[in-house]
């Protein structure tokens, strides 16, 4: 009887706090993410990287550079004290670098794939090279910054990572089956769209992702209206919000290329992408690589993400699926306890 | 278990979840319908029209008032980025230059700030003391 007193008591306090935080939370400012310290080492355009100032007394010798993908900002990855991959991996004794990726402007509209991956990846390994002094570099992909890392792999051969890390990243492009169903041949005018707006724009790409749950940001209002009263909740539900709204634009030509290419011909899982007159044969990888997928991810779903581990020429590969969605893997709460100290035991020990 | 028993808003939670999962599983199966596909990109293709002849109404507009068009202020600021990336490929020449140089083994760091040693081990090979 007491214990539902207590109960009821709590609820009541519970529903108080709620009306008291809820105004707050119409009228503060939004959350500060990305609160990592860090230095800007190269810009180009649409191209940001940053190396974040390592906190350890002593760090790995090979330097991680994180490919973040281009659809998204790299904050994700840096989005609140105790939520942070970043912090948490200079905290184990890294030595981080990002790429993190600006709206393209008009000028940017004719970025293809061998911008990214014959250009602008290499270069940002050679800057971290310089920067750090090592000849070795690990390079971590984040989904479509996970594709780009490994065509960029697939092309140098000769070149290739210390380590390379795939979070959530497709290869079979015809298993990410809505989006391929969205972008049907049939009646999807990819070239009209690009050459009607130059760049995709933002609400497109965000429209895309949320109508794959079109219930999910609904149910998300009531929960975070049921946890009104929880300080912490609210901060991080606030982050991921801000996050997942600020989609990029993507750059137009980026954009035909990787409807025509990938979802159309998914010439990536073929082993028949050609980019910059040079094959992208995913047998030439040949670095230790980690590829991190999620059990629960509706964005690219495991099917179609699964190939790459049985496409690339590694002798050290390993895949792990964890419980999780598409991006509570890499951030949050479930990243803190699953993939993150996955991804230091299976990295610590490659990069000395 | 008890505690969920106790909990007057678990029914809820899980109703609320049951309802979520549902309406997407609906959602998807609509959505993935050679229909669903077809009006969707009719919309997006009808939505494009509309924006172009808007496009073509607001140039001719400005240019009757003698005001830059945003295609024009975006040429200007493309001019401007070029000309930024083009410094850019000038300092990264200006930085390999100085790193073939003598007693450069490498292009100097971005930033100058002390760097800790780069001799971690991972903890299961570290010394124990």
């Amino acid at each position: 009887m007491s214990a539902t007193a207590d109960r009821i008591q709590n609820e009541v306090e519970r529903a108080i706090q709620r009306s008291i935080k809820g105004l707050e939370y119409f009228s503060s400012p939004a959350p500060v993410v990305g609160h990592t310290p860090k230095d800007v080492v190269f810009e180009r355009g649409t191209l940001h990287l940053y190396h974040y100032r390592p906190v350890a007394d002593e760090i790995y010798r090979i330097p991680i550079l994180i490919v973040m993908a281009t659809s998204n900002r790299g904050y994700i990855l840096d989005l609140a004290p105790g939520q942070s991959f970043v912090e948490y991996m200079i905290g184990r004794g890294y030595d981080v670098y990002l790429i993190d990726w600006s709206p393209p402007t008009a000028a940017d509209s004719e970025l293809r794939f061998e911008d990214y991956t014959l250009r602008f990846i290499p270069e940002c390994v050679q800057r971290v090279r310089d920067d750090s002094g090592e000849s070795d570099v690990t390079v971590i992909g984040y989904c479509m910054g996970g594709v780009l890392s490994v065509m960029w792999a697939a092309l140098h051969p000769d070149d290739q990572p210390a380590n390379l890390v795939c979070f959530t990243t497709p290869i079979d492009f015809s298993r990410m089956e809505l989006f391929a169903k969205w972008s049907d041949r049939r009646y999807f005018d990819v070239d009209k769209l690009v050459d009607s707006t130059g760049n995709v724009p933002s609400e497109l790409i965000f429209t895309g992702f949320e109508m794959l749950r079109p219930a999910t940001r609904i149910a998300g209002q009531i929960t975070l209206w049921e946890n009104m009263w929880d300080e912490s909740f609210v901060r991080s539900f606030r982050a991921f919000e801000r996050w997942s709204t600020d989609t990029l634009p993507l750059a137009g030509e980026y954009f035909r290329e990787t409807i025509k290419e990938l979802i159309w011909e998914n010439r990536l899982h073929k082993n028949e992408l050609v980019i910059g007159g040079r094959r992208a044969d995913l047998r030439s990888i040949t670095a230790p690589l980690l590829h991190a997928m999620a059990e629960h991810d509706h964005i690219v779903p495991y099917a179609a993400a699964k190939p790459l581990i049985d496409h690339v020429g590694s002798a050290d590969k390993e895949e792990i699926v964890l419980k999780g969605g598409h991006v509570s893997l890499v951030a949050g709460p479930n990243a803190v306890k699953r993939l993150w100290p996955r991804l230091d035991a299976w990295l610590g020990v490659r990069s000395v | 278990m008890a505690d969920k028993d106790k909990d007057p808003l678990a029914s809820w939670r899980d109703l609320l979840s049951q309802w979520e999962q549902n309406v997407n599983a609906i959602a998807n199966r609509t959505m993935g319908s050679d229909e669903y596909s077809s009006s969707m990109n009719g919309a997006m293709g009808a939505t494009l029209k509309m924006q172009e002849t808007m496009r073509q109404f607001m140039a001719a507009y400005l240019a009757t008032a003698n005001l830059p068009s945003r295609t024009e202020v975006l040429g200007i600021a493309e001019r401007i980025g070029g000309v930024e990336a083009r410094l850019d490929r000038i300092a990264v020449l200006l930085e390999r230059i100085a790193a073939k140089e003598p007693g450069q083994a490498t292009a100097p760091p971005a930033v100058s700030r002390p760097r800790p040693p780069r001799t971690k081990s991972p903890p299961s090979t570290e010394p124990s003391t």
